[in-house]
């Protein structure tokens, strides 16, 4: 079964995700910042991360650039899930190497959808 | 002691003096930085002080007591005049290109030939004597020096046996040399002003040596001298008779128009002035040097009666006393400190003299005779050349025949009281617009006519060249006309002589300047003169009509400047006034030539050699009154326009500064919608993906939880938008705050009263210091938005309350006469580079490197906006890890 990391500062989100993600049966962990994050992925080596751009100490860019940028790791695929809906922010998430860029709010049923078609 | 040392030290001298002027002159031309003008002109100022203050000073304290003071007394008092008087003479004599007290005159008034001539024969007369007093003064010490005692110079002594005929010749030298090099009498003779700036310093030295030597040498101090000086001597210092009074004042007015308008004096301060605000170090620096070189005045003379005998002439006091007790290197330095006195004035002197002969009687005399084709370039300068031998030379013919039998001071008074003659003209030039040229004419020649007769022809009784007769009895044995007592009035022979020819020359100039009808001429200039300082940079106002060639006028000017400097000339006036049409002559460029060549052969030569190659026609009063006009309206114009374009300009920039601000305004409030944005869809997240989950999943046990999240994040986004729009509210100043009366106490108490649930739920213990006395202590505002302000400082307390042991504390104080209520927690705090900001909208939410906030990010703000409102304060106090402390001050009735 695949491992997914979900990311975001914002409790209720984390929650909803996570409940999302258990529900299609995916291995998930969870981290509350950039930091969390880049340990998880060290150690567990997801293989993909939901991730959330805005957040304190290490942002969604840095994470998603560490991942791109390791060999071992650039397969892993990223999922921006951003507040941020501007066209310079989005360009900007894929010029880091992202898989896919959503805004917030989404679609749980899309989220699902695309994470799947990423994830076979 | 040796003659032949004492020649070899002062010709030394003269050799160190003139290899430093070359210095000095190379260095200014090729703008050195280490030539500091303004120093070398305010040190070239005291070529006031001559052999007279350096011998004569002593001489006169011995028998007039403090008298010697008083043509010190008059420069000093003058010089807060300094920066109105003379720097108007400096503006005009730029501006003309004027460089001596006759073409000033003549200029102004004119342009009269005669004025011209006659003013310049006067300052001759009145100053020669007085150049030979340096050069009697000069023999005098070095005799003194050499044989211990004055010889006879009379007549027979004369020429190359004679000490004093070399030194004329090589003062001479020394003009043409360094002072007369260049056609261009307007240019600044750099050489000649650093050498007379050296032997300022060298003369001060000098005299507080031979000072110091005295008083504290021979004698203990001042009190020393004093105590032993005889009672008789003694008394002309302590008591000062009344009856001197006028005399006094006489003196001082003499010498405060002596300090600008003696030749040497007008030399230095107007036409070697090369920046007007060099005026202002002259303004403390020459009134610091008169008080210096007088200090020991009266101590060498009291000094002097005591320790030398009697026969010994107090004029040499300065000399005799280093020699009575064998200081002879002393003796040397004095020597060369009163040679350097008399060696100043004469060179200055001598410069400014033949510039005045040159110019305003030699040229323009002989331009009347002879065709102007027949000037060339050099004849301005080879004149004034041979002029500094002739004036020279007529110095040392005087030192033999007559000077020998006066004291220094004696004659230079006469000097003194002849330049004074010139006061009321020049008076009127700077400030009287209606003097005119008759006025001028008749006082001078009064004047000039009493000045001889009650001063100069006395002096020639005493020597036997008049008859002895007329001084007893008067002019053709009318008692009333005795030179020394006109119209029987009794004054000391100096006072006498200054008061009536002043007088009478100021009642001439004054009542026939308006009793008579000015000349175009008169009018123009005088436009010009008394409003230089309004009109500075527009020199065109002068009329002139007539006829000429433009080639002849130039063939002119190439003939006397030469035809590089012509060239140059021209140039200039067309990159300032527009390229010369060969057809029409200007007569802007016809005033502008005639201004050029003023500056090599003075403003009355020039006028004559203007007329003499043009059909002139006769100005009328009325053409210059029509330009004036003409010329005061585009100056009114002009300023009218300049101010419009001030006020343009100033507009200008209001506009950018509110631009400015309205761009940043729409900055902050693009800033402030994207930020609210962002805070609205983080609840909207949450809340769609919780109603899809449980729209999908029907039969979940979490689905009472998820509604109650959904029900959170709603009323989130309701407390944002409530807040945005608050705060909008109280930015646009829409907001009032009822006044009443209300107890802040009560206020804090209620809104942690409401918290009270919050604050068991988290254990957290809160500890009150709120002094009693300040419970009751009343405060004017809104009860309602007070307590918004503390129910939210107590929130956030709580929320950043320790984990651990978890405390808040409300504090009150007095502070300033405001009530200061403190919410302190003991939480992580702020870091130091965050407090500034913490008020600040959406900082929280801004800052990614903090933990988003769970309030909305505008509590701060709309807390402090409020405090505001009520003309309060907060801060906040805080060191990262150990909690923070938020203080409103509430200003009490």
């Amino acid at each position: 079964m695949s491992k997914i990391l979900i990311v975001d500062d914002e409790p209720n989100i984390l929650m909803s995700l996570e409940f999302l993600m258990r529900k299609k049966g995916y291995e998930v962990f969870i981290a509350r910042d950039g930091a969390e994050a880049l340990k998880i992925i060290d150690s567990d080596l997801p293989d993909a991360v939901i991730l959330d751009i805005m957040m304190p100490n290490v942002d969604g860019y840095e994470v998603c650039q560490s991942i791109k940028n390791a060999e071992d790791k650039n397969h892993i695929k990223v999922i921006f899930l951003s507040a941020k809906s501007k066209a310079e922010d989005i360009e900007k998430g894929y010029k880091m190497g992202a898989d896919l860029y959503m805004t917030k709010p989404f679609s749980t049923r899309d989220l699902i959808k695309k994470v799947a078609e990423l994830t076979p | 002691m040796s003659s032949w040392i004492i020649i070899a030290i002062a010709l030394g001298y003269l050799g160190v003096l003139f290899l430093l002027a070359h210095l000095i002159d190379r260095g200014a031309k090729a703008n050195k930085h280490y030539i500091k003008y303004k120093w070398i002109y305010a040190l070239s100022i005291p070529v006031y002080c001559t052999a007279w203050t350096y011998f004569g000073s002593v001489g006169k304290a011995t028998t007039d007591g403090w008298e010697f003071l008083t043509i010190y007394v008059g420069p000093i008092l003058s010089m807060p005049l300094w920066w109105i008087v003379v720097r108007k003479l400096i503006r005009i004599c730029e501006s003309q290109r004027i460089s001596t007290l006759p073409d000033l005159i003549s200029s102004r008034y004119g342009k009269s030939v005669l004025i011209s001539v006659l003013a310049s024969v006067f300052i001759i007369v009145g100053i020669i004597p007085y150049i030979s007093i340096q050069l009697k003064s000069i023999i005098n010490s070095y005799e003194i020096l050499a044989f211990g005692s004055q010889t006879d110079h009379s007549i027979s002594t004369i020429f190359l046996q004679d000490t004093a005929f070399y030194l004329v010749i090589i003062l001479a030298l020394f003009i043409i040399i360094f002072v007369f090099r260049s056609i261009e009498t307007t240019d600044k003779h750099y050489g000649m002003m650093g050498a007379i700036a050296i032997d300022s310093v060298i003369k001060l030295i000098a005299f507080l040596a031979v000072g110091v030597f005295v008083t504290y040498g021979l004698f203990d101090g001042f009190g020393d001298i004093l105590n032993q000086s005889e009672s008789s001597i003694k008394q002309s210092f302590e008591q000062v008779s009344d009856d001197r009074s006028f005399d006094w004042f006489i003196m001082v007015l003499l010498s405060m128009s002596a300090v600008i308008l003696l030749p040497r004096q007008f030399q230095v301060t107007v036409a070697e002035n090369t920046n007007e605000s060099h005026i202002k170090t002259a303004t403390w620096v020459f009134p610091l040097y008169l008080l210096l070189i007088n200090i020991f005045v009266i101590p060498i003379a009291l000094g002097g009666k005591i320790l030398l005998p009697s026969n010994i002439d107090p004029d040499s006091y300065v000399l005799a006393m280093p020699l009575i007790n064998g200081s002879e290197g002393l003796a040397l330095f004095t020597f060369i400190g009163g040679f350097s006195a008399a060696t100043g004035m004469i060179i200055v002197s001598t410069t400014a003299l033949s510039l005045i002969a040159t110019n305003n009687i030699f040229v323009p005399l002989l331009l009347k005779r002879v065709d102007n084709k027949q000037l060339y370039a050099s004849l301005p300068l080879r004149s004034r050349r041979l002029a500094v031998f002739i004036i020279l030379f007529l110095a040392y013919i005087y030192y033999k025949v007559v000077a020998d039998q006066f004291s220094i001071v004696s004659i230079g008074l006469i000097s003194f009281a002849a330049m004074i003659q010139f006061l009321p003209a020049i008076v009127g030039a700077l400030f009287w617009k209606d003097a005119n040229k008759k006025g001028v004419l008749a006082g001078l020649i009064a004047g000039f006519i009493i000045w001889g007769y009650t001063l100069v022809v006395p002096t020639m009784a005493e020597i036997g060249w008049v008859a002895p007769s007329l001084m007893e009895n008067g002019f053709l044995g009318i008692s009333s006309l005795k030179p020394h007592s006109l119209f029987g009035s009794a004054m000391s022979p100096i006072t006498h002589g200054t008061f009536w020819s002043l007088f009478i020359n100021a009642s001439l100039f004054f009542g026939i300047s308006i009793l008579t009808d000015q000349s175009a001429k008169d009018r123009n200039m005088a436009e010009l003169f008394v409003d230089i300082f309004k009109k500075s940079g527009q020199d065109g106002t002068v009329v002139w009509k007539g006829r000429l060639v433009q080639k002849e006028l130039i063939k002119l000017s190439e003939n006397l400047l030469g035809k590089i400097r012509t060239e140059e000339s021209i140039k200039f006036y067309e990159k300032r006034y527009g390229t010369l049409n060969e057809k029409r002559v200007d007569p802007q460029f016809v005033n502008f030539i005639e201004r050029m060549m003023a500056g090599a052969i003075g403003s009355a030569s020039s006028r004559v050699l203007i007329s003499s190659i043009a059909q002139e026609e006769e100005i009328e009063i009325t053409d210059v009154i029509e330009l004036l006009r003409e010329t005061s309206e585009i100056s009114s114009l002009n300023a009218a326009l300049t101010l419009k374009s001030d006020e343009l300009s100033k507009r200008t920039t209001e506009l950018e500064t509110a631009n400015e601000r309205l761009r940043n305004l729409d900055q902050e409030k693009d800033d402030f919608i994207s930020t609210v944005t962002h805070e609205l869809r983080t609840p909207l997240t949450s809340i769609k993906a919780f109603v899809e989950i449980v729209q999908d999943n029907p039969e979940i046990e979490e689905r009472d939880e998820f509604l109650t999240t959904i029900n959170e994040e709603i009323d989130r986004m309701t407390r944002l938008i409530n807040q945005v729009l608050e705060m909008e509210k109280l930015e646009s100043g829409a907001v009032t705050i009822d006044k009443h009366e209300i107890i802040p106490h009560e206020i804090v108490e209620d809104s942690i009263a409401s918290m009270q649930h919050l604050l068991k739920s988290k254990n957290i213990k809160l500890l009150r210091d709120f002094p009693e006395e300040l419970q009751a202590t009343p405060v004017t505002g809104d009860k309602d938005r007070l307590q918004q302000v503390f129910m939210n400082l107590v929130s956030n307390s709580i929320k950043h309350a320790a984990n651990e042991d978890p405390t808040i504390k409300v504090e009150a104080q007095l502070l300033d006469g405001k009530l200061a209520i403190s919410i302190i927690d003991n939480g992580k705090g702020i870091k130091k580079e965050n407090l500034s900001q913490i008020f600040d909208k959406f900082f929280q939410a801004r800052d990614q490197t903090l933990k988003k906030p769970k309030g909305t990010g505008l509590g701060l703000s709309i807390t402090k906006k409020i405090v505001e409102l009520h003309e309060g304060s907060i801060e906040v106090e805080s060191t990262w890890e150990e909690g923070a402390r938020f203080t409103v001050k509430l200003p009490i009735d």
